[in-house]
Formats: C-alpha cells, structure tokens, sequence
C-alpha cells in the first residue's frame, strides 16, 4: 500500500472527474456516488498511512520528560517518476508522505469527504448536479498533488490548477454576472500572486540549483541567505542577500495570492458566489490553507533571515486584524465568515512568521473543522430561508434548531471558548505572541492579535444574535434540512468540539505538532489550560461576546449611534479600508490610460503598419511563388533543371 | 558473398513485406474477386494484420546491431525508420478503408503496392550502397507512380501520375549521373569506400562535387526540396488521398533517411563543408514552402506546401549536423507523421460527397462535427508547433540544435531567424484553416457520421500528438540512440 497509496489518492479523483466529464454525466447518482467515493477511499488510505506515522514517531515521543519528540520525524514515504529530462534539469513528478503532509491529507480528504456529502443535499435539483461533482473531483486532485509534491515545479503546475478548479466552481452559476466576475476576480488576483510565485521559483531554483524541498532546504540550512551561491548572472555575481530578498518575496506573493492574505484578498469575499459548499471546501478549509501549508513547506526559506521571518509575522498579523474589522461592518452571512477565514489564515501565517509552524498546522486543522462547520450552516440556513442577508433573518432557532445549535458550537469553538478545539488551537497562536522571538518583539505582536481575537467574538455573536435569535425578520415558512446536509454537520461539530485533548491526548497532540514542524523550528511551546490562560480566554471571548449581546440582542445600545460615534471608522471598516475602491481607481486612471496607449501603438503601428503590411507583402509573395505553379508538366521540367543549374552553379 | 542468414539479419522485415505481398496475390487469385468488398475484406484484413505483425515484430524481437555488411546494416537508426515506415504504412491502409467508394469497390492489387513501396522504403533505411540505393528508391518511386495514377476515371489522377513519371525520371536520371560521377572520383560504390576515398582527399575534385550534388537533386527530389518540390503540389492533389498520405510522409521520409546517411556516413567530416549548401536549401525551401502555401484553396495542396515547409525545417537540422540535430529529425518525423495522418483522414471524411478536396469542405466542421474540428485544431496547432502539441516540441528541438551549432557556423543564425518568421507566417494560414473549421458557415448542415475504426485512428493521433508533448522521455530516447548509431559510424577524425 506504501507503493501505491499515495498514487491512488492523488489519481483517483483525476479519475473520477474524467469518467464524469466523458460520458458519467449523463447519471447523476453514478457521478456523485464516484465523486464521493474515491475521496472517502482516499482518506481510508491516508488514515492507514496515520497509524504508521503515530506508530514510528510514538515510539520516540516518550522520551525523558515524557513528551519530547525529536523535531521532524522521520517517517514518510518518497516516490519520484524522473518527468521532463533536459539536459541536466531534471522535473520529476513525485508523491512525498511526511508528516506535515499526512495531517494535510487528512483535513483535505476528511473535510472534504464531509463536503462532498453535504453537497449531495444542497445541490440536489440543480441542473449541473453532476458537472458540479466534476469539478470537485478536479478540485480534489489539485489540491492533493499540492499536498503531495517534493519540489516546487510540481506545486506549481497543481497551484495553477487549483485556480482553475476554484475559478470554474466560483462562476459554477455561470449565467448568474456577478458569479463570473467573482470567478474572474479571482483569477486574477490569483495570477498577479502566481506571477510573482512562478518568479520566486525560478530565481530559488538558480539560486540553490535544486527545485526539491528537502535539497533545497539542505542547501539554504548549511548556506544561509548570504551564501547561496551557484551563479552568475550575465557575468556578474549577485550579491546574494539581496537576490534571496527578492527570491523570498516573490514566492511569498504566491502564499498571499492562494491564502487571500493582503493585500491580494480581495478576491475571497467575492468568491463567496459559488455554491456554499465551495465556499465551505474551497474557501475555508482546503485551498486557502494551501498557502499556509506552502508556507510551512518552505519555511527554510525565511528561517535565516530574521527580517524576513518578522515581515511574515506582521503581514499575517494586519491581515489578521485587518479582516476582522471588516467583519464588523457586514451583513451578508458569507461574507462575514469570508472575512473571519481571511483573519484566522492572518493568525496561521503570523504564527509561522513567529516560528511556530506547528501551532499554524494544529490551528489550520482546527479551523478547516470549524469554519467548513459554519459555512454549512450558513449554506443551511440559505438553503431555508433564500436569502444571505442577516438583517432578514433572525430567530431562526425555532425553525432550524439542529443547523443554530451546531452553527452555535461552531463560533463558540471558532471564539476559542475554553476546551473547544479553537481554544486550544488559538491560544496556541496567541501564546506566541506573547512571548515572540526576539526579531518580533513589540507591542503590536503582543496585542494586536488579542485584540483581534476579541474582535472575532464580537462580530460572530453579532451574527449569530441577528441570524438565530430575536425577532423572526424573514419571510416564507424555512425548514430544516435533510440529513444528508446536517449529519456532515454533526460531524464536523463533534471535530472541532473534541479537537483538543479530549480527542487527542497531550501525547498525541505533541506527536501531532512534532509530525508539522519541520527541521529548524524552534522547539515548540506546550499548551497548558492552567487557570490563568482558561480566564484569559474567557475574557477575550467575554468582552467580544458581550458587546455584540448589549448591541444586538438586548438593544441597550443603538448600532447606528455607534456608527456615529465611530464616525470616519466605521467608514472605513465598511467601505473595507477603500482597498477595492483603490485597485478600482487604480485601474480605471492608472492602468486604462496605459491601456489607451498601447492600444493606439498596437492599432497604429502594429496592425496597420507591422501586421497589415508584412501580411500585404506575404500574400504578395505568395501569390508570386504560385505563379510559376502552371500546370504544364514542360515547365516543371524545365524549372527543375534550371534549379539544378542553379544549385551546380552557385555551389561549384 | 554473405550469407542467406546475414541478409536475412538486416532484410527480414523487407523479406517479410514482400513474401505478405505475394501471398495477398495468390489469396486475391484464389479467392478470384479481384476487388476489395469492404472493410472487413480478407486481402485488406490479411495486409493490416500482416503489417501490425510486422510492426509487433520489429519492437519484441528485432534489435540495432552495430554490425556493418557490405549490402548494409541493421543500426539503431534503421531500425528506428524501418519502425517508421511500418507504421506510416499501416496508417496509409487504414486510411484506404474509408476512402474505398471512390475506387469503386477498390482493386485489391492496391494493397500489394502499398507493400512493395514498403518495402523499399524499410530498405532504404538499410543500405550500405549506391546500387541498393537506386534499386530501393526505385521501387519506391515506381510504385508510388501505380498508386497515384490510381483512379483511372479521374483525369486529375492520371495527369498527377503523369507528371510525377516525367519529373521522377528526371530526378532518377540526375541521380544515376551523379552515382557514375561519384564511382568515376572514388572507384568505390559502397558509403564506407567513398567515404575512405573522400577523407583521404585533401580537397573534393569538381567531379566528385559535381556527382554528390546530383546525388543530393535525386534525394531533394523525395524530400521536397526547393527547387525540387516542383511536382509536389499537382500531384498531392490528384492522387487519392491515401497515397497522398503515404507520399507526404512515407516519401518524404525516404529521402530523409538517405540524406542523413550520405551527410553523417558518406560525407562524414566533410560535411562541414556542405552545411552551406544545406542551409540555402533550407532557407529557401523554408520561404517558398511557407509562401507557397498561403494562398492555396485546395486541402491537399495546402498540405503538399505545408510538407515542402517542414522539409525545410529538416534540412536546416542536417544543415546543423550534430547528434543532436539528428535526434531531432528522427523525433520531427513522427510528430508530423500522427498530425499529418490525423489531417489527411479528417480529408477524406468531409470530402467524402463531393469527391474534391476544396477547402470550403472543412467551412463550419465545427457545427457537423465538434470531434473531427477538434482533430483538425490539435492537427493543425502541431503542424505549427503551438505548445502543448508534439510539433512544438519537434520544433524547439531542431531550433535549439540549429542555435547551438550556430556558434560554430554563424550563417546558420539567419537561418533559425527566417524559420521563426516562417513559423509565424505558417501559424497564419494554419489558423485559416481553423477559422474556416470554426466561423464559417458550413454548405451542408448535416451531421458528419464517423465510423467506429475512423474515430478510434483519430483519436489514437491525438492521443500521440498531445501525449509526446508531455511524455516525450522515451521517444527522444530511441531518436537520441538513432542518431548515435548514426553518428557512430562516422569515420574517426571528427
């Protein structure tokens, strides 16, 4: 099984959507049931590969003080087909099983398992119910050959076709406009990310003459920044600080385009479009994290440069921050939990920024349980009442009990209420800011991000209190869903309820985060749910929490006074700090102008001059060399001899 | 004198086309009908299993070896060609299935000739000298004459075969001057004793140039070379379209073969010299080819020019002359042949009803159907070398032999710059042919119906054509063996 394995789970879904698209489409049952079957397949396969990996990493896990696992365990499993040989470039296609793969498998294939199920419900009627299947099991394979590959042409190729998986399922309402701009928007954004990736690629791989992780990662850990050298340019050396600088960043541009982090996240409210259980598959638990994961991945390539490791940490602490304020101001339920997902992905990337690499895998787990729990409760409470409006909502409780009760736990876990999953995976997060490595040391990394996570508390309750209690504001008679649709809910919930030590004990939990964190991470700091941190976060959620109830569901405090008060703020917050006002004007004044002017050069010099006039002179020629193409068979004989004449005379 | 056994070791397959040959005439005579009766006729079906046998055979069980004969050689080389010709013939008789009506029930000696020029074109890739050179061309030739002038109610065949007589007795007559020549400069007809007289000479005598370059009108004449593409286009046009096939890329693959046997054998360092012949001949070939085919109208002599076009990419790679450019050709030759075959059957479905190969036939296939318009786009892009199509690969391969060897031989940097223009050039009147496909509006609203077998030979060159531009490894690999046992035989010294 270790031999074919992980070729099974990286084929299969391929499989499945191929069988689909040729000709399974025509049954809708066949295509589900195949869709969702080779990912359940899949994740059976990958649970087996779990037990082995707890097995041989358990073995060192008991070590003196009883949880101390040497960092990067040694399991995994490596198989490499050599792809495209030119010269002495070598691309190789390749499946690689390590742990911080393994726990990745596992969310993809899990989560998206519980997805694919609940999508049967909630699709149910549609007219592309199985061209939607298709696209998941495209979807499924991208992500997995993500998860999957050793080296970075692979993640490239599987980069660019999870765009396209995410970019046909956000316009899967293709005839819906505002559903194929998002998908559009998405794209591109995408592409200004990938741009920017597919160049850090290339330069890292001149620079360490390797596109493999693991060489790759031999040769900056023994070189440093400053002494990857194995060229020249042009002649010239590079000073090589300055090239892995650049390097650096433009392979972070893609973990910004794919994890929405800012400034490129603008695409993910948009997305939210598609059908929810994308959102719920796609947007929250799998493809967005893949830039985390990528992160974790390359993690050797920030490690030696403390500034750069710094930069990491703060960008994914103002996105974090940035995207909860947003949160604040918006009523429409996808979107708030759109913002919630960009702010959670700020955390993860902020704790790798941290080097805590395994405390952003832990959390990156945690919240694909949560977050892909709330999404489908958002899908269930639209699916009942047809609209994504929260201010048309309200005491939903009564007529969708089990979706609000589930949907409850799921923000109590994402607010980090003590002994649910997201307190164990949050405090993780917040327990390295405050007490950052020395390069991050300041009072924004310290605060910031509680601030934030009371931020969190507050706009879910907000949402919640709209959406499920008070006065019913919707209009129709809503029904709970079928089964289909709230057991993977149920599911999930129990996930992100029992995520933590009561599913995993502190053993197994150190194992985990030993299995996520790559060589060179700093030994990783152990949670504790001692009094001080249970009543930190409490606290945190309390006040969050609180607010939102004296606002929206006492109504001691007036929202729109608030607004007031806030003035130029909130603003802000609910015009999104501006920043699609900005690339809209940037495009309209900036870019358009450019265009205009290309557009004349193209028109006037290149079509009428270079275009028209070479394809003016080629006809000409062409029209000249059928000339002599008479049909008479004498003068054939006659042109063929004077070639040869030609030929002997030109040559002798 | 060899040994029945030693022949047999370099000719078995040769033997073998000709003995099936053989035994499709006595079967023809016994069964007494004289005419293929369908698809499923047993003269036909005994060809194609023959052939698929043959073919078989030559990959489980026949190896290069690096031994030399005096009647010639099995190298890696001529192994990996007479595997090419075994599979352009097989494609030319599934091709003639289909266009059987036109025969009007189609005599069954058609197959038998289709074997024998096999057979000589599978020799061809085996010689050791100029005799066997001339006898296999000729039989290639000859027969390639019978089968053009294969439809004796239509005028447009029996003048197209007509033509092609009158100018291939030219061209043969250029060559048997050119042989004598070389015998009167050498005394030696064998390649390994010319190639022995030429590098104990210090400077070629006019007269060994002199035969050498007649040699070389006698192979561009099979190659469609400019100026000796002359016959090309009139008879592209009128023989039926399977031999059309067969002449496109079987034809022109027997003066490939020769030509890199007498440049990398024969001339061996010598060939240095030549290299500027070669380009010009490249360079202009490449011009008129591409010129040429712009303004056509007519399918077949669209591609008649399309093919003097690629000749002319090939002569720039032996112009090149390192292994590397001879691994390419080896590899080009197969990328044209599944996007050539795939073209000229998608030909022969639309042309089915009105017997012509006008251009307005392909207007609005896309409407009749998506499958055949899809054929041609991936056909048409290959040809033009579009990524991610075997041709592009095929392409990028002989440029990027071509530039290195311009580092020795600067000439050749004008020359990969004319056959970059030329591409983009060739891209246009390839997409005219896909703009016709899909925004024209078609004559005949009508469903096109495909036969099982005709889409299973389609979409196996599709399959080919998409599947060497991603899996290309093993391929470049048996081309990088050819031109090794190619180059192997080159006299020391170089």
């Amino acid at each position: 099984m270790n031999e074919l394995g992980p070729w099974l789970i990286l084929f299969l879904p391929l499989l499945s959507a191929a069988l689909i698209a040729f000709g399974l489409h025509r049954s809708k049952a066949l295509s589900a049931g195949l869709s969702i079957g080779v990912v359940w397949v899949g994740f059976f396969i990958a649970a087996g590969f779990l037990v082995d990996a707890f097995s041989a990493a358990g073995g060192g896990a008991h070590g003196a003080d009883g949880h101390a696992v040497a960092a990067g365990s040694a399991w995994s499993i490596h198989h490499a087909i050599d792809w495209i040989s030119v010269g002495a470039h070598t691309l190789q296609y390749s499946v690689f099983v390590d742990g911080l793969s393994l726990i990745m498998l596992m969310v993809v294939l899990g989560v998206g398992g519980l997805i694919h199920i609940y999508a049967l419900g909630y699709m149910k009627g549609d007219d592309g119910f199985s061209r939607f299947f298709a696209y998941l099991s495209l979807f499924m394979f991208s992500m997995l050959g993500i998860v999957l590959s050793d080296n970075f042409f692979q993640i490239f190729i599987h980069w660019e076709l999870v765009g396209v998986s995410s970019y046909l399922l956000i316009g899967y309402y293709y005839k819906k406009p505002s559903a194929s701009a998002a998908g559009n928007k998405a794209f591109l954004t995408n592409r200004v990310g990938d741009f920017g990736f597919m160049l850090g690629i290339l330069m890292l791989y001149f620079a360490t003459g390797t596109a493999n992780f693991t060489e790759m990662g031999e040769v900056i850990g023994a070189e440093g920044w400053a002494d990857v050298q194995k060229f020249s340019m042009l002649g010239t050396a590079v000073t090589n600080e300055h090239f892995m600088w650049v390097a650096g960043a433009l392979t972070l541009m893609g973990v910004m385009g794919k994890s929405a982090q800012f400034p490129l996240h603008v695409w993910l409210p948009d997305a939210m479009e598609g059908p929810t259980p994308v959102s719920a598959l796609i947007h929250a638990a799998t493809m967005v994290a893949a830039g985390v994961f990528l992160l974790a991945r390359i993690f050797f390539v920030y490690l030696p440069s403390d500034t750069a490791m710094s930069i990491v940490a703060h960008l994914g602490m103002f996105t974090a921050f940035f995207a909860a304020t947003i949160a604040t101001t918006q009523f429409d339920i996808k979107r708030i939990l759109a913002f919630s997902t960009l702010s959670q992905l700020g955390y993860m990337v902020m704790a790798i920024g941290l080097n805590g690499t395994d405390v952003a895998m832990y959390h990156l787990t945690t919240h694909a349980f949560f977050k892909a729990l709330l999404f489908l409760g958002a899908g269930s409470v639209i699916h009942a009442v047809h609209t994504n409006d929260i201010r048309e909502m309200g005491g939903l409780i009564k007529k969708l009990p089990i979706t609000s009760w589930l949907f409850l736990i799921g923000t109590l876990a994402l607010c980090g209420f003590p002994w649910l999953s997201g307190f164990w995976s949050k405090d993780g997060v917040l327990h390295l800011t405050h007490a950052p490595p020395a390069y991050a040391d300041n009072m924004l990394i310290h605060w910031l991000p509680t601030f934030t996570a009371v931020l969190t508390s507050y706009y879910m309750f907000r949402l919640v209190f709209l959406t499920f209690f008070g006065k019913p504001r919707y209009h129709g008679e809503p029904h709970e869903s079928p089964p289909t649709m709230w057991v993977p809910m149920a599911v999930l919930c129990l996930l992100a309820v029992i995520a933590g030590p009561m599913l995993f004990t502190e053993d197994v939990i150190a194992t985990f985060r030993s299995l996520t964190r790559p060589a060179g991470s700093s030994p990783f700091h152990h949670i504790h749910a001692d009094a001080n941190t249970v009543i930190h976060a409490l606290l945190i959620f309390g006040v969050g929490a609180g607010a939102a109830w004296v606002t929206f569901s006492r109504g001691w405090v007036d929202p729109e006074r608030i607004k007031k008060a806030l003035g130029p703020i909130h603003r802000l917050f609910d015009n999104r700090w501006y920043i699609d006002d900005l690339y809209t004007w940037i495009v309209n004044n900036i870019q358009q102008n450019f265009a205009r002017l290309c557009d004349g050069f193209d028109r006037i010099v290149i079509i009428s001059g270079l275009v028209n006039g070479s394809a003016f002179t080629t006809r000409a020629l062409g029209a000249l060399s059928a000339r002599y193409q008479t049909g008479s068979v004498r003068t054939y004989a006659m042109l063929f001899v004077a070639g040869v004449a030609a030929l002997l005379a030109l040559t002798l | 004198m060899p040994s029945f056994a030693e022949i047999m070791s370099v000719y078995g397959l040769e033997f073998g086309l000709g003995a099936l040959a053989m035994l499709l005439i006595v079967v023809d005579l016994i069964t007494g009908r004289g005419r293929l009766t369908g698809p499923a006729d047993v003269v036909r079906l005994l060809a194609l299993g023959g052939v698929s046998g043959l073919l078989i055979y030559s990959f489980m069980f026949l190896h290069a070896s690096g031994e030399v004969h005096a009647f010639g050689q099995l190298d890696a080389f001529a192994l990996y060609f007479k595997r090419f010709f075994l599979a352009t013939t097989l494609f030319t008789l599934l091709l003639t299935a289909p266009y059987e009506a036109r025969f009007s029930g189609g005599r069954a000696e058609f197959p038998v000739l289709v074997l024998l020029t096999a057979m000589g074109m599978c020799m061809l890739s085996s010689v050791g000298d100029f005799v066997s050179l001339f006898v296999g061309l000729e039989l290639v030739t000859i027969s390639l004459f019978l089968l053009t002038a294969w439809r004796p109610g239509l005028p447009r065949s029996i003048e197209a075969g007509i033509k092609f007589v009158i100018i291939g007795a030219v061209a043969a007559a250029f060559l048997v001057y050119g042989i004598a020549f070389v015998y009167g400069a050498t005394g030696a007809l064998d390649f390994a004793g010319v190639s022995a007289a030429i590098q104990s000479m210090a400077t070629m005598p006019a007269g060994l140039k002199f035969g050498l370059l007649l040699v070389l009108v006698g192979l561009g004449f099979k190659l469609g070379a400019v100026p000796f593409h002359i016959w090309i286009p009139d008879v592209y046009q009128g023989a039926p379209t399977p031999v059309t096939a067969f002449l496109s890329v079987g034809s022109k693959a027997a003066g490939v073969v020769l030509l890199m046997r007498l440049v990398y054998t024969v001339l061996g360092p010598a060939a240095a010299e030549w290299a500027g012949v070669l380009g010009g001949l490249a360079a202009i070939t490449l011009l008129m080819g591409n010129l040429g085919a712009i303004t056509q109208t007519d399918l077949k002599r669209f591609l008649g020019y399309s093919g003097i076009a690629h000749a002319g990419f090939l002569l720039l790679a032996l112009a090149a002359h390192s292994e590397a450019s001879a691994s390419s050709i080896l590899f080009y030759m197969v990328t044209y042949l599944f996007a050539n075959m795939a073209a000229f059957l998608v030909i022969i479905v639309v042309s089915r009803t009105s017997d012509d190969s006008h251009m307005d036939r392909v207007n609005g296939l896309a409407e009749r159907s998506p499958f055949l318009a899809f054929v041609l786009l991936v056909s048409m892009l290959s040809l033009a070398g579009v990524p991610p199509f075997a041709g592009f690969v095929a392409k990028f391969m002989i440029l990027r032999a071509a530039m290195e060897a311009a580092l020795h031989n600067p000439a050749l940097y004008w020359i990969v710059g004319l056959s970059l223009v030329m591409v983009v050039v060739s891209l246009y009147y390839y997409l005219c042919v896909l703009k016709r496909v899909y925004f024209r509006e078609p004559e005949d609203k009508g469903v096109l119906e495909i036969s099982g077998s005709t889409k299973a030979i389609l979409l196996l060159c599709v399959i080919a054509t998409i599947g060497l531009a991603i899996f290309f490894n093993p391929l470049v690999e048996s081309a990088n063996a050819g031109a090794q046992s190619l180059m192997g035989a080159l006299p020391q010294g170089h």
